[in-house]
């Protein structure tokens, strides 16, 4: 007797409704990544794929100098692209591997920031009270401490290997992200429709999972893109500083700072390094820009 | 009239035949409060009801009365931190205040439904409305995600929404208000609850959509032996669509009685300030509607004597001092009032101290 009667009520829709939802699929045209997108894309699409396939570009090996013939400094020529440096290893090549731990220690270390950051964010603002507070209160203490001497005294005594240095600077970005996923999950978690999910039975995991993280995804990946943009730099940095990656294993920023002892070599020993560097930035910011503002749900409402 | 949907309908509850008559829901003196910075706000009083299978209870009262938070409360939906909840709500036999989370998790949906005021707000705007009703299913259920799919577009045109194959792949922000509000119902309908509550379902639509979806409301409830709680600020709306009426002041329940013996013989000032509020067609034009003076009482230091007594025009000194009880009347034994001076009747007619057992 309780099987669901299929009725519809008289007068069901009244021809208004029938026309604002008929009208509606085609009002709203998808919005396009221009130009500009696709080329920072083209160029992360490059890097990584040149990181990735470096060994099979029959380089010279990055690390050993060049044996025959011996070249110290030599200027951009056919056999060496973009020269030889001072130790006469080929720059081109160091420039390619150190592609490998740019892109690697930032991937990693996001994926540490957003994996722990993200999580704690939502849960803490899910939950709210004590657990909320005390989360939120070491997080400061973290956003307060000066990241960059924290990382050079903690790499000092551990050690400057690049699971060390993915650690610690992926450790350091917990707690912006922790921050960012926090507010998104605070907007969402008092929405009528996350009392909807629950009134119908959904456990907190579930409303978690299901309800609030896709709301949250927006603005997590804006910041997964800008965390990523920031270790970069900051393995630069510390490359620069020569507390990253130990020579002779190349990273960019170990190139500019190898580079810039002696800046009347040639100036592209510098400036591929640093270009590089720089174009993988830009492409970052601006793509992670552009999907976030293609994935914003709230600047579609109206 | 009965359109042809799939022959996908699921029998929700398939097998276990359910009662269709007795009593469903027993609230007593259920108390809500909030903790606030300012103390604790108490804002549900020591509110009692019962409810039987298939009827309707409107609930009724202005923005603050506690009307909203009377229909969570008796859910146990509600913010898990700072509010207390005591007293009892006995839902077919069960009890839920203090159940465990658990087993709220196990009624919500199924057995105890919610229809929320705002359908802007209440669907997620990052799922197709089709995958938001079949989530239930498949919670509760355990349908497969084909047949809970299915299920979701017979639920669609059930509802009246037409062509609902398609809709059901629209997300919210394609629909209109009172789509969505029809989408909201298929989704507390999903499962084939015993009780629904809606709170104020209507006030966000334009009155035309706002009479079809309260046909729809009644039509499912017909057709399902469903009961209702009905929250809402309008009177009007409840006068013809309900049973029993509540009419909430201040977190307490102020008067209580069948429908048409509420209207027949109002006995608190406050039933019959709201129902002088109401608009009318048959005034003349710019007539000027009656308003209540005055705001409701601050709940976290209540004042003594009848919560209503500063903007009752009839109120007299024992109001101000004396808390009225909620009592039956002397000729209608169903009806129940807190007044001191009721409307309608020439003298007091009952003693200090009566029994106040509702």
């Amino acid at each position: 007797m309780l099987d669901i009667p299929v009725t519809t009520v008289e007068q069901g829709v009244s021809d208004a409704e029938v026309a604002a939802a008929n009208a509606q699929p085609g009002t709203t045209p998808p919005k396009r990544f221009g130009f500009f997108f696709w080329c920072c894309l083209g160029w992360l699409a490059l890097i990584a794929l040149v990181a990735i396939f470096a060994g099979m570009l029959h380089l010279d090996p990055p690390n050993a100098p060049y044996y025959t013939p011996i070249a110290v400094n030599a200027p951009p020529s056919f056999a060496h692209w973009l020269g030889t440096d001072d130790s006469s290893r080929d720059v081109l090549s160091r420039l390619v591997y150190g592609a490998r731990v740019s892109l690697v220690i930032g991937l990693l270390g996001t994926a540490i920031g957003i994996g722990i950051g993200g999580s704690l964010g939502m849960f803490s603002a899910y939950v709210r009270g004590k657990i909320d507070a005390g989360l939120s209160f070491v997080m400061y203490i973290f956003l307060a401490f000066p990241a960059i001497i924290a990382v050079l005294c903690i790499l000092e005594f551990w050690g400057h290997t690049e699971s060390h240095i993915v650690v610690i600077l992926g450790l350091f970005s917990v707690p912006f992200i922790y921050r960012v996923t926090r507010a998104a999950t605070l907007a969402c978690a008092t929405k009528e429709y996350v009392t909807a999910a629950r009134s119908q039975g959904a456990t907190a995991r579930r409303v978690l999972a299901k309800d609030i993280f896709p709301n949250v995804i927006p603005a997590l990946i804006a910041y997964t893109v800008f965390t990523f943009g920031g270790i970069i730099t900051t393995e630069g940095a510390l490359g620069f500083l020569g507390q990253s990656v130990q020579i002779p294993i190349s990273s960019w920023g170990n190139m500019i700072g190898e580079a810039s002892g002696d800046l009347n070599a040639t100036l592209v020993f510098i400036l591929a390094p640093a270009s590089a560097l720089f174009l993988t930035l830009v492409a970052l910011n601006y793509a992670g820009e552009q999907i976030r503002l293609r994935f914003d749900t709230s600047e579609q409402k109206l | 009239m009965s359109t042809s949907a799939p022959d996908t309908a699921v029998a929700p509850d398939a097998g276990t035949e359910r009662p269709t008559s007795g009593e469903l829901l027993e609230v007593t003196d259920l108390r809500t409060t909030i903790r606030t910075p300012r103390g604790p706000l108490v804002a549900v009083d020591g509110v009692s009801l019962r409810l039987k299978r298939g009827e309707t209870l409107g609930i009724v009262g202005e923005s603050g009365s506690g009307k909203t938070v009377l229909s969570r409360s008796i859910m146990g939906l509600l913010p898990g931190r700072g509010t207390m909840l005591t007293g009892s709500v006995r839902f077919d036999g069960q009890e839920l205040v203090g159940a465990p989370e658990s087993l709220l998790r196990s009624i919500w949906g199924p057995r105890i439904a919610m229809v929320f005021q705002d359908p802007m707000t209440s669907l997620n705007p990052v799922h197709r409305i089709g995958r938001q009703i079949a989530e239930t299913l498949r919670l509760h259920l355990k349908l497969s995600k084909k047949l809970a799919n299915q299920s979701a577009v017979t639920l669609l045109a059930q509802v009246g929404i037409p062509s609902p194959e398609l809709r059901a792949r629209n997300y919210p922000v394609e629909l209109s208000g009172g789509m969505r509000q029809r989408v909201m119902i298929a989704i507390a309908l999903a499962c084939g609850p015993e009780l629904l509550l809606a709170d104020e379902p209507t006030t966000g639509l334009d009155v035309t959509i706002q009479a079809q979806i309260l046909d729809l409301l009644a039509e499912a409830q017909r057709m399902r032996h469903m009961a209702m709680i009905f929250v809402t600020h309008d009177l009007g709306i409840v006068a013809t669509r309900t049973d029993q009426i509540m009419v909430m002041y201040a977190g307490r329940a102020v008067e209580f009685a069948p429908t048409h013996q509420l209207f027949a013989n109002v006995r608190m000032p406050y039933t019959e300030a709201l129902l002088h509020s109401t608009p009318r067609m048959g005034n003349p034009s710019h007539t000027r509607l009656a308003a209540i003076d005055g705001r409701p009482p601050d709940l976290v230091s209540r004042p003594p004597g009848c919560s209503f007594a500063a903007r009752c025009p009839y109120a007299q000194d024992k109001c101000r001092e004396e808390s009225p009880m909620l009592v039956a009347d002397a000729a209608e034994p169903d009806h129940f009032y807190a007044c001191w001076y009721p409307r309608g009747t020439s003298t007091p007619v009952h003693p200090q101290g009566a029994p106040s057992d509702a």
